[in-house]
């Protein structure tokens, strides 16, 4: 089943980077939506729904733990899964995150690889990818 | 710029540059610098709050920011435009602030403010820069600066 992912971030570089990972992750993707900030991003939802939120933190305008705390205010979209990106990673911001509803939270600087834990942590094999046809095996 | 924080600020720096721009930061002793001048074309910054009204300044020569733009969009140099170079060097500034927060802000109440980036050269005499002010990290053939200062001075 194909996952419909909101990205939100100022940085066009960032949205550029994750969106690259995400396409090679391996999960079934289906709309990639991009959003400059929380409030875009309420704009966005108001049209599509999609299963998955990753937002930064440190956003002009909206920052992402307004924008979650706006999310859990909305009963439709408080159901959809967020999962913060940012810099920082205290404790203390970690907690704040989570007592807010977040499900997951990627600290920058990552690794491809981090993103891809995350989301196999955060949705599950739910929207894995098929796997590749394997021919081993098969008589030509 | 005392010592422990140099050492963090030099640890933090060339974490985010391994890690996200790909890059192989050499840190460089402030003894080290031979060049008489230093040259720089794009500068970020952000503030750290706290009580002393901190600010980290990252200084660096358009070839550095190309190269690192480069590496962490996948693509090749001669494809990154302005935009994605000072939109690289504000990232690479939150990031690298981000970090050093998470080190010793607790400690030192600091709370980040939003990146600035900007284009214009800058050339400094090394003797300026041998004070123990900033931190120099040398990625290939260039030079990147970090300075902390109070805000306002």
């Amino acid at each position: 089943m194909p996952i419909n992912i909101l990205l939100v971030d100022d940085s066009k570089s960032m949205r550029s980077v994750i969106k690259k990972v995400l396409q090679i992750s391996g999960f079934d993707l289906g709309d990639l939506y991009e959003a400059g900030n929380g409030q875009e991003a309420l704009e966005i939802l108001q049209d599509s729904w999609v299963d998955l939120i990753l937002t930064d933190v440190h956003m002009p305008e909206m920052g992402g733990i307004d924008f979650l705390k706006a999310l859990k205010a909305d009963e439709v979209l408080k159901k959809v899964p967020v999962v913060l990106i940012t810099t920082e990673g205290r404790e203390e911001k970690v907690q704040e995150a989570f007592s807010l509803g977040a499900i997951g939270y990627l600290k920058k600087p990552f690794t491809p690889e981090q993103i891809k834990e995350t989301l196999r942590k955060v949705v599950g094999e739910e929207y894995a990818a098929p796997p590749e046809e394997d021919f081993d095996g098969c008589d030509f | 710029m005392p010592l422990p924080l140099k050492k963090i600020l030099t640890d933090v720096t060339s974490e985010v540059l391994e890690t996200m721009f790909f890059a192989l930061p050499e840190p460089l002793l402030d003894s080290d610098l031979q060049e008489p001048q230093i040259t720089f074309d794009i500068r970020g910054s952000i503030s750290l709050g706290g009580p002393q009204k901190l600010q980290l300044n990252l200084f660096l020569p358009k070839r550095m920011a190309v190269e690192l733009a480069a590496n962490l969009l996948a693509i090749e140099p001669d494809e990154v435009d302005d935009e994605a170079l000072l939109d690289t060097v504000r990232e690479m500034t939150n990031m690298i602030a981000g970090n050093l927060i998470n080190r010793i802000g607790e400690d030192a109440g600091l709370e980040m403010g939003v990146p600035e980036t900007s284009f214009g050269r800058a050339t400094l005499p090394s003797s300026a820069t041998i004070e123990g002010r900033g931190v120099f990290v040398m990625i290939e053939e260039n030079l990147l600066m970090l300075t902390m200062r109070q805000e306002g001075t």
